[in-house]
């Protein structure tokens, strides 16, 4: 019996060593870590140890000041997925516009003073594409649910202490259709309310996009796939931005996530995609021209050539897309770019405007978007609402355009001097497009 | 030949015990892996005590420290937990085995002492788990110290020395872990020591004593072979055990943010339940002290004869056997009904 | 079977010619003496390791009351018929038609904090109490109503919260939306 107890004994001892054997190769084989200590927080963060060469997020937010919870919250602390990522604000997207506040928000950053145009947040929930109010309006509207035009509802209540413009009101209450609706209202609230900055977009390729911000701001492919260095994001998996990165130089795609993407069918109440293009994206190598002028606008669409070789925010405003502060009952009202604000017309050039102050919106967007150079002291185009376009420059002797998402410059024709043969009074885009169509002989 | 002298190890051991109660089968060595997993407790805390931080703004941080940057510091803080967790079921083991097979009678002392090493290893265990500091442990530590609020006349004197101020705060997290840390973990000790005399003193392992003469003995050095293969045993499962499960780590404690789950600690969860139906005092003091009395005064009250002694399932004590497995399994349920919410 | 308390012929022991017969020794010595070297040796190997990797474990180096009357931002953020939970003052701040109110979180059981639960009333996530929208207690082990408790505008104009001055429930302070 003795002999058998030793070997048990042996036994035992056997397997504790195997145990602890087990132990050191379980710590020796954990990957090193990645620790970095953010110069706004001084409280170490340790995100990089698993997410090793995730993009910075963009040179005005580097990962050397802001780190990573500032922005996103969590646990930085923490090496286990979970308890890293229990508390995160908006889950994989900070900016969605319900935490926005939290996650992008404060004095020295979005949604602080207007006067030192740091009142982004503030902006954009009131915007139209956040409010939706146009087309709930319009929609109740035709069907009875309200007299007359004017928004009062919207996606989500909102409130604006100072109007400015006539065309605006003071406050939407949150659109939730009553039984008493009438039916087609009861079926927009249904069907219909799937394009606005907080409505989460159809799975499918062209339509992949995010929400909040990161609806414009992060870019995503036609397919949906991210294709950044960050080894714990599928490179398979579709609904993801193609880099880990905010930018201002967004490109036609990008809007077109949302826009021409097909029409209303107001009797069915529904949404018919457009069928002009393949189900897929196209392979990167077809012709790039013709791909552009496929895909821009729907068959439907009469543009320039301005209009498709450009992209949509060399011409939108950011007041425009992201909202001035008012809350406007259509898109007509926050809409009010036009081709004579850069081509000017017969009689009068395009108003100019000199950057002066050096710590101007315009040299802030300029030095953001990195594809164009401003100096204090350029003249740049200015809009009738006072908002300078730091991508249209007078160069001494001509106006220049610089493409926000490219670089690429255009010099611009002016209407002054021309064989144009515009009316004074109709300057509205129609108008233009009468000679200018892409698809009639240039004039 | 001359019998060598032993060192201190051996020393600790009787010379010689009845080969019936020296195998394993008998006591399943249930007292010496308590203590084997208290000393292993000890010294991994020391260990954890060089990073732990017992502040409020650095508790959940040092925590994570130990967890995530120290090397083997995972190791050490899973072998912790773990070995609490077993050293409470296998004190409750030990208890049971006690019971069952009458070893309490003749020395009820001892009992009582083990009753209080019973006690201190909860409050042991309490008092670690609230160090981690974060959503689950905070609340639970809230609930606990509000319960002694309700003590009738001493209650509010007694909640402010616990709590260390007003309400739970940088004081009482640091109250918590000098209790744990020394104040608990000494006298455990001491009392660890005593009860173990107390064995040796009482005559040894408790043993029946059959009456037809002297029964064959085995020496001290088959006992250390056995207690040595129990400890090298049990310190494989529970370095396994560390290896594979980690200890819980939940987001760091925000007293001002309600939480949507909140939980007591496994061993707590049963007065857990009986708190949500039954009036705070009584559920929370009442019931766990009437508890905790009746399981002391078994040797007193329920089963005073002496006869039986070292026979599982002995006929004198059935009574004080039943009301254990009686109180048991009531405990138990209440557990499962917690668990599975 | 030998009593090893017998004595020997000169009292010091069991004498040579009774030769305990101890359960689990080796008979020979050498081999006895070789398994406690080994033993020992093991032992001493291991400790070195350990102590080793405890080394390695020190080498890593790492780089009062709360007040009573909390400000809780100005009135107009707080609209008409909605209850907003603000974590500094734990308390709960609605507005109906007579002015705004302050409901105690801390529930009165054993002191977690109750959530708003969907549609009116509250609970609590520990023991399951469940009180009214107003406070008042609905089901649970609790039996006391939420404290409602004092609000004030300070100088600057913002609302404060008073949490050791409870109130009435219909108590309202009357401040604009």
């Amino acid at each position: 019996m003795s002999a058998r107890r030793n070997l048990i004994l042996a036994a035992a001892a056997i397997l504790l060593a195997a145990v602890l054997l087990a132990a050191w190769e379980h710590q020796v084989g954990q990957p090193p870590v990645k620790m970095i200590i953010p110069t706004l927080t001084n409280r170490p963060e340790l995100c990089l140890t698993c997410h090793d060469g995730i993009e910075e997020i963009s040179a005005s937010h580097p990962v050397a000041a802001f780190g990573c919870t500032t922005c996103h919250g969590g646990d930085g602390m923490a090496l286990d997925a979970d308890l890293a990522h229990a508390g995160m604000h908006g889950g994989r997207n900070p900016a969605d516009l319900a935490v926005v506040g939290v996650a992008c928000g404060g004095a020295n950053c979005h949604s602080g003073d207007p006067a030192a145009g740091r009142d982004h947040i503030q902006r954009v929930d009131r915007s139209i594409q956040a409010t939706y109010a146009g087309a709930i309006a319009q929609v109740r509207h035709a069907f009875g649910a309200q007299p007359d035009l004017t928004a009062h509802m919207g996606v989500h209540a909102v409130q604006d202490d100072q109007v400015v413009s006539p065309d605006a009101v003071p406050s939407l209450t949150a659109f939730a259709p009553s039984a008493t609706d009438p039916q087609p209202v009861q079926q927009f609230s249904v069907n219909c309310l799937n394009c606005h900055l907080w409505a989460q977009p159809a799975a499918k390729p062209y339509f992949y996009r995010s929400t909040g911000c990161a609806t414009c701001h992060a870019l995503y492919d036609n397919d949906g796939l991210y294709k950044g260095g960050d080894p714990t994001i599928s490179h398979t998996e579709p609904g993801h931005a193609s880099a880990h990165h905010l930018t201002t130089a967004v490109p036609y795609t990008q809007c077109d996530h949302c826009h021409n993407r097909g029409n209303y069918n107001l009797p069915h109440m529904a949404f018919v995609e457009r069928t002009d293009l393949a189900p897929a994206p196209a392979a990167e190598t077809e012709d790039a021209t013709a791909r552009r002028l496929a895909e821009y606008y729907q068959p439907i669409g009469q543009f320039t050539r301005c209009e498709w070789e450009l992209d949509c925010v060399d011409c939108h405003t950011a007041r425009e897309a992201m909202g001035d502060g008012d809350i406007y009952s259509s898109q007509a009202d926050a809409q009010y770019i036009q081709c004579r604000t850069c081509h000017g017309t017969l009689t009068e050039p395009p108003k100019l405007a000199a950057i002066t102050d050096p710590n101007d919106v315009a040299l802030r967007q300029a030095q953001v978007n990195g594809h164009y150079i401003l100096q204090v002291g350029d003249q740049v185009v200015v809009t009738d609402r006072g908002e300078k376009l730091g991508q249209v420059r007078w160069s001494g002797d001509h106006l220049v355009q610089t493409m926000k998402a490219t670089g690429q410059t255009y010099s611009v024709p002016l209407v002054q001097g021309s064989a144009c043969q515009q009316k004074p009074d109709e300057q509205a885009s129609r108008y233009c497009h009468a000679c200018h169509d892409h698809e009639l002989q240039a004039p | 030949m001359a019998h060598k002298r032993p060192n201190f190890f051996y020393h600790l051991h009787p010379p010689t015990l009845p080969e019936r109660e020296a195998r394993f089968g008998y006591t399943f060595g249930l007292g010496g892996i308590s203590l084997l997993l208290f000393l292993v407790l000890g010294v991994t805390g020391v260990l954890e005590m060089f990073i732990y931080v017992p502040t409020l703004t650095d508790a959940a941080e040092s925590v994570r420290q130990i967890t995530y940057l120290a090397p083997f510091g995972w190791l050490l803080r899973n072998m912790h937990y773990w070995a609490g967790q077993m050293m409470v079921g296998v004190v409750i083991l030990h208890m049971a085995r006690v019971v069952l097979s009458g070893g309490y009678k003749g020395r009820r002392f001892n009992w009582l002492i083990g009753m209080a090493l019973l006690a201190l290893t909860l409050l042991l265990d309490f008092t670690g788990y609230v160090l981690r500091w974060d959503q689950d442990t905070a609340w639970a530590l809230v609930t606990g110290t509000n319960l002694v609020n309700t003590i009738p006349g001493i209650g509010p004197a007694l909640y402010r020395v616990l709590v260390g101020g007003q309400a739970v705060g940088q004081a009482t997290l640091l109250r918590f872990y000098a209790w744990h840390v020394i104040g608990l973990a000494l006298v455990a000790a001491v009392f660890s020591g005593w009860h173990s005399f107390r064995v040796r003193r009482d005559g040894g392992i408790s043993h029946a004593e059959p009456a037809g003469g002297p029964t064959p003995r085995a020496g001290r050095e088959e006992l250390v072979r056995t207690e040595s293969i129990a400890a090298l045993l049990t310190l494989a499962a529970l370095v396994g055990l560390s290896i594979f499960v980690n200890a819980p780590l939940g987001p760091a404690a925000n007293l001002t943010v309600p939480v949507a789950e909140a939980r007591a600690p496994w061993f707590f969860l049963w007065v857990q339940e009986l708190l949500r139906s039954a009036p705070a005092f009584l559920a929370g003091v009442l019931v766990p002290l009437a508890v905790f009395t009746l399981l002391s005064v078994l040797p007193y009250v329920l089963d005073r004869r002496e006869t039986g002694i070292g026979e599982w399932f002995n006929r004198p004590g059935r009574l004080a056997q039943g009301l254990f497995l009686a109180i048991v399994i009531a405990v138990s349920a209440l557990t499962a009904r917690g668990l599975l919410r | 079977m030998t009593d090893l308390n017998e004595r020997s012929a000169d009292g010091r022991g069991p004498g040579p010619e009774v030769r305990p017969t101890i359960v689990g020794l080796p008979p020979h010595p050498d081999r006895r003496e070789f398994l406690a070297w080994l033993t020992r040796g093991s032992l001493v190997a291991i400790s070195a390791l350990a102590i080793g990797q405890v080394a390695r474990f020190f080498s890593y180096e790492p780089a009062g009351e709360a007040p009573s009357v909390i400000p809780v931002g100005k009135p107009e953020t707080y609209t008409a018929d909605t209850l907003t939970y603000v974590g500094a003052a734990r308390s709960y701040i609605g507005r109906d038609s007579g002015g705004l109110y302050a409901i105690d979180a801390v529930c009165t059981h054993l002191g977690c904090l109750v959530e708003h639960s969907i549609g009116d009333g509250f609970a609590c996530p520990c023991h399951g109490s469940r009180f009214a929208a107003d406070g008042q207690v609905q089901n649970g082990p609790a039996s006391k109503a939420l404290r409602h408790l004092a609000l004030d505008v300070s100088p600057d104009g913002q609302v404060v919260v008073n949490r050791s001055q409870p109130v009435a429930p219909e108590t309202r302070l009357a401040a604009n939306s």
